[in-house]
């Protein structure tokens, strides 16, 4: 008995301290007051994106029954389809004006109200007054609504598009399928964009306005002038048409299949990453060369020199360390850019990732497809948004939040 | 009272004439090569988009009514290709106007030149000619005439957007950063929540919207404003609703930075001097900050409009910018993608890629040169 309650405070100085150490790793209680802050902020902000794609994408004509470019269907059957979704409901409030009377057994039928009614009178008998039981239902029960509640569990609902809704695939799923596809292209195309970004910022930095500095920011501003919708086609035409080195398409479905090591993964991969990492390592480049030559006329750098430090040392050990620290903060928003980026490029590259599935389910009136793909990158945006906030204060403990 | 000839009046030395900070700042600009190069290419540009219909006498279809302008080449009359027409292939007019591309050439070579790369060969060597200089898509329009007219959609989206985002966010920056307090804070989180809206999907969704709306009362009578704003829109090539959904997000990081501006530029001794006199809000506002907040500003608008153009491209590119029929970049190269499936003809493609390359390496050298210039903190960045 008395062994445990000694025990007990000693587990609770254990908790305490990992959770200091977990504290102080975050960036004190200060970061993360101003975590829960921003992410607390964050939630009406998603709530609003809702409401605003809901509305836009409702305010469309034609729905996904009888989008433009589809077979057409009899009106029962569009019915039908409509019931089964949910998509008779009223839009937002469904409040008794809209005329709806609910009767099937997929309404959300809240509970019965004990009605007086009174019959008869004239001529013919007495009044006679009996209680009916009339159907209450759910002002929340409306498409709207629905879909928030779903939302809040995690359950986007299944997708309307032609070819999906007759399987019954749901949306979470269909986004877990393609997210990896998106991610696959980002991802490299990230570390492509820093690998070949910091080198050229780097050497153009140190040999200022020499022929190699030049030379480096010519191609940093004509990559960053060059849009994937030109790169990409032209790409295409040397690699793929006229050398075909490459797959102008993926043939294999190796793109659903994932990373492996093999020459194809690699010939598949190759032009849409370029495409995509050319512009980002142009900015890089640009931001590296520019932060570093500041750097290089700081004080630490001068007396790292005056120690009769090689060259080498002082620009890569003392010089880079710091110069390094704006060029980091951009990761955030290159998070987020990298997922609208790839919009791009997957349209151009038919790649079956996210962006494709998003313009493809705008036209084809996808309405829940829609809803979660937009709110999948506002999570993304959102998280970019807080993540650069959050490497400034690691990366300059000048900065704080208060 | 013998003045010296020639002698100076006594000046101070403080009291020298104050320099025009613009004109120091278009002397600095001056000095930059690329950025001045980069004006004046931007300034051709210019000049070519609107003098589009004097330089190309191939005009293309009315964007509305689909019936072929004056001199354009019927696309009926010509057989169906599928490849693109190379360089210098010639189709034929049947208007009577003197021979234009090809009046270059002696009949001879003309002659030649037809055999080898006109859709037919022409029966008649003494028959008018039209040549596609860059060749044709295929509906037989020339290629070099819409890219003409593709820089006025590219200029337009380009300058009149970022127009637009510059003097939104302006004046809802100085609004937020003048007055501070609860209107600042107010302003400022309807900012913060504007900024977890991804760009692109609302653009491509209200493109959808409003192209949508316009498809649905095309060639109907409609009055009132709506009738009025989708008869501009539909004069416009359908650039009106591009403006809307570009402006709708990017004047918020307009609005930050001058926010930040005048923050920082408040407190300021000369504010404060000003104040001291007597000066009213309106007179501070317009006389001291504005001319010291706008310099960032314009640089950071003319860095954007790159993306601009690159967005109005792209949407073009997935049909969902300029109207049908409406030459833009974009499209172009969206329409050699996917009618030539780039195994065609497809260094045609080179055509429009290079135009929109041209321009947008012209605004990143600009915008440079402009920061140079106005904000001589950040040179060299």
């Amino acid at each position: 008995m008395t062994a445990t309650t000694k025990r007990l405070p000693a587990d609770q100085g254990i908790l305490k301290n990992t959770l200091n150490t977990i504290v102080r790793m975050l960036g004190g209680t200060s970061m993360i007051k101003f975590l829960v802050r921003r992410l607390l902020a964050a939630i009406p902000v998603l709530l609003a994106i809702l409401l605003v794609t809901f509305a836009l994408i409702h305010a469309l004509p034609g729905g996904p029954f009888n989008a433009v470019g589809q077979r057409r269907m009899p009106d029962y059957m569009v019915e039908q389809l409509k019931e089964k979704f949910g998509l008779n409901k009223p839009l937002f409030f469904n409040t008794p004006s809209d005329g709806y009377f609910p009767d099937g057994s997929d309404w959300k039928i809240i509970g019965y109200r004990n009605e007086q009614v009174t019959t008869g009178g004239g001529q013919t008998g007495g009044v006679r007054t009996e209680v009916r039981r009339v159907l209450r239902v759910d002002l929340f029960d409306s498409q709207f609504f629905n879909y928030l509640w779903g939302a809040l569990r995690l359950d986007f609902g299944p997708s309307l598009n032609v070819a999906l809704r007759d399987q019954n695939v749901q949306v979470g799923d269909e986004i877990a399928r393609r997210l990896p596809v998106s991610m696959q292209v980002g991802i490299f195309a990230v570390i492509l964009g820093f690998a070949l970004g910091i080198p050229l910022g780097v050497l153009a930095a140190v040999y200022h306005n020499t022929l190699v500095d030049y030379f480096a920011m010519f191609f940093a501003v004509l990559g960053q002038a060059t849009p994937a919708i030109v790169l990409a086609p032209v790409l295409i035409i040397i690699f793929a048409v006229e050398l075909q080195w490459v797959p102008v398409i993926d043939q294999r479905n190796q793109w659903r299949a994932g990373p492996e090591f093999s020459l194809y993964y690699l010939q598949i991969l190759a032009l849409p990453v370029i495409t995509l990492a050319t512009g980002m390592s142009a900015s890089i480049a640009r931001l590296t060369r520019a932060s570093l030559l500041q750097v290089l006329h700081e004080d630490y750098v001068r007396t790292a020199r005056a120690k009769g430090l090689r060259e080498r040392a002082v620009i890569y050990v003392h010089a880079l360390k710091n110069a390094l620290i704006p060029v980091a903060t951009i990761i955030g928003p290159l998070l987020a850019g990298v997922l609208t980026g790839t919009f791009v490029v997957e349209l151009i590259y038919t790649i079956p990732g996210l962006g494709k599935v998003f313009v493809d389910s705008v036209a084809a009136r996808d309405y829940t497809m829609i809803m979660g793909v937009s709110l999948l990158y506002s999570v993304f945006l959102i998280i970019g948004n807080i993540l650069v906030d959050v490497i400034y204060t690691w990366l300059d403990p000048r900065i704080r939040f208060d | 009272m013998a003045v010296a000839e020639g002698a100076e009046p006594l000046t101070l030395a403080g009291e020298e004439k104050p320099s025009n900070p613009w004109l120091d700042a278009w002397r600095l600009f001056r000095r930059n090569k690329a950025a001045v190069v980069a004006l004046n290419v931007i300034i051709v540009i210019f000049l070519i988009a609107i003098s589009a219909p004097l330089l190309t006498r191939l005009e293309i279809l009315d964007a509305r009514t689909g019936e072929a302008a004056r001199h354009t080449i019927n696309p009926v009359n010509l057989p169906q290709v599928d490849s693109y027409p190379d360089p210098l292939t010639c189709a034929r007019d049947g208007q009577d106007q003197n021979p234009y591309w090809c009046s270059w050439l002696s009949e001879e070579a003309l002659l030649e030149v037809q055999n080898k790369y006109c859709f037919r060969p022409a029966p008649d060597p003494n028959q008018r000619q039209w040549c596609y200089l860059l060749g044709g898509d295929s509906s037989g329009k020339d290629w070099l005439t819409q890219t003409v007219y593709g820089a006025q959609v590219s200029l337009a989206v380009g300058v009149l957007g970022a127009t637009m985002s510059l003097v939104l966010g302006l004046i809802y920056g100085v609004i937020a950063g003048f007055y501070g307090g609860r209107v600042d804070n107010i302003m400022m989180r309807i900012v913060d929540f504007m900024y977890g809206i991804p760009y692109l999907v609302l653009v491509i969704l209200l493109q959808v919207f409003f192209t949508e709306v316009a498809r649905t009362y095309q060639g109907t009578e409609r009055g009132g404003l709506v009738g009025f704003v989708l008869d501009l829109n539909s004069d416009m090539g359908g650039l009106l609703f591009l403006f809307i959904a570009l402006g709708s997000l990017s004047w918020i990081g307009m609005a930050r930075l001058a926010r930040g501006q005048v923050l920082s530029y408040r407190e300021k001794e000369f504010v404060e001097a000003a104040r001291a006199v007597g000066a009213s809000n309106r007179r501070i506002i317009f006389v001291h900050l504005l001319p010291n907040v706008i310099g960032p500003l314009i640089v950071a608008e003319t860095l954007a409009i790159p993306g601009y153009i690159f967005t109005e491209a792209f949407l073009s590119f997935i049909g969902l910018g300029v109207q049908p029929g409406t030459p833009s970049w974009g499209a172009m190269i969206s329409e050699v993608r996917t009618r030539g499936g780039f195994f065609s003809n497809r260094f045609i493609l080179i055509v429009p890629s290079i135009a929109l390359v041209i321009t947008t390496l012209s605004f990143n050298f600009l915008g440079d040169g402009l920061r140079d210039a106005l904000d001589p903190r950040l040179r060299g960045t």
